[in-house]
């Protein structure tokens, strides 16, 4: 009787597995965070790019350098 | 300027693999790695080898003490509980006393609370009646305890026995060895 619980235990577990996954799936405040993160992560690349040409236009200025490190965290 | 933009792409991959670690993480935690936890008394001693012999392949942990009432399976539980462990098997209560069936229920939600969406067993009882009083409250914690989380194994000891009192030892708690004993595990 309970060697037969047991696997009913793990066979709903197994069953369970893929529900989590399907109900997962349309869970869009995880994927807004993700994509929140990416954005993120873009807009931070973009800005050390920038960073980069302003520092090239500035002639490195040593006050301009420390401007750019400042905007790249704010 | 080739350097720094390197240093970009190695940081943001670091992030990205940050994430997706956390994401993945406690998901495959969650239901641990089918290990299964066996925990109870004099019966379920007597079960132990009954369902190492059924459930072959399957790792199983067991700690079981003769006479033990549900708050010191709780502890047993304790003791024994891992996160890789899959299915609990918590087969306490028989030794309660029954005009306290809220023992019984504390001592199953507290497992409840510590395994998180792990599947568990928990037998129906068929214990001593002290005062004239029966199992009848501890089986309808076991019921509600149950129907209150979704995929719990309830098999029906109390049940068993009822129909096959002839079974039982003199003792009428502990079944004969072997048939019973076998059915039970």
């Amino acid at each position: 009787m309970i060697a037969q619980g047991v696997k009913g235990c793990l066979a709903f577990s197994d069953s369970a597995a893929p529900e989590a996954t399907i109900s997962a799936a349309p869970d869009l405040p995880t994927v807004d965070k993700f994509a929140r993160r990416e954005a993120t992560i873009a807009a931070a690349i973009a800005g050390s790019l920038a960073e980069q040409l302003a520092l090239q236009a500035a002639g490195r200025q040593p006050w301009l350098t420390a401007l750019a490190m400042v905007s790249a965290y704010a | 300027m080739r350097a720094r933009r390197l240093a970009i792409a190695v940081w943001a991959a670091l992030i990205a693999l940050l994430i997706a670690g956390a994401a993945i993480a406690p998901a495959a935690q969650a239901g641990g790695s089918g290990g299964v936890l066996v925990v109870g008394d004099s019966l379920e001693v007597l079960t132990i080898p009954y369902l190492q012999r059924y459930l072959p392949g399957v790792t199983l942990t067991t700690n079981a003490v003769g006479g033990y009432n549900s708050y010191q399976i709780y502890d047993l539980f304790r003791e024994s509980y891992d996160p890789s462990q899959s299915v609990i098997v918590f087969d306490a209560g028989t030794n309660d006393n029954p005009a306290y069936p809220e023992i019984l229920a504390g001592n199953l939600a507290k497992v409840a609370a510590q395994v998180g969406d792990r599947c568990m067993v928990v037998p129906t009882i068929h214990g001593f009646t002290v005062n004239g009083i029966g199992n009848e409250g501890k089986n309808r914690v076991v019921r509600s305890f149950a129907a209150s989380r979704l995929g719990t194994q309830v098999p029906d000891w109390a049940g068993a026995v009822a129909v096959h009192p002839e079974l039982m030892q003199a003792d009428d708690l502990h079944p004969i060895r072997p048939a019973p004993t076998t059915a039970r595990g």
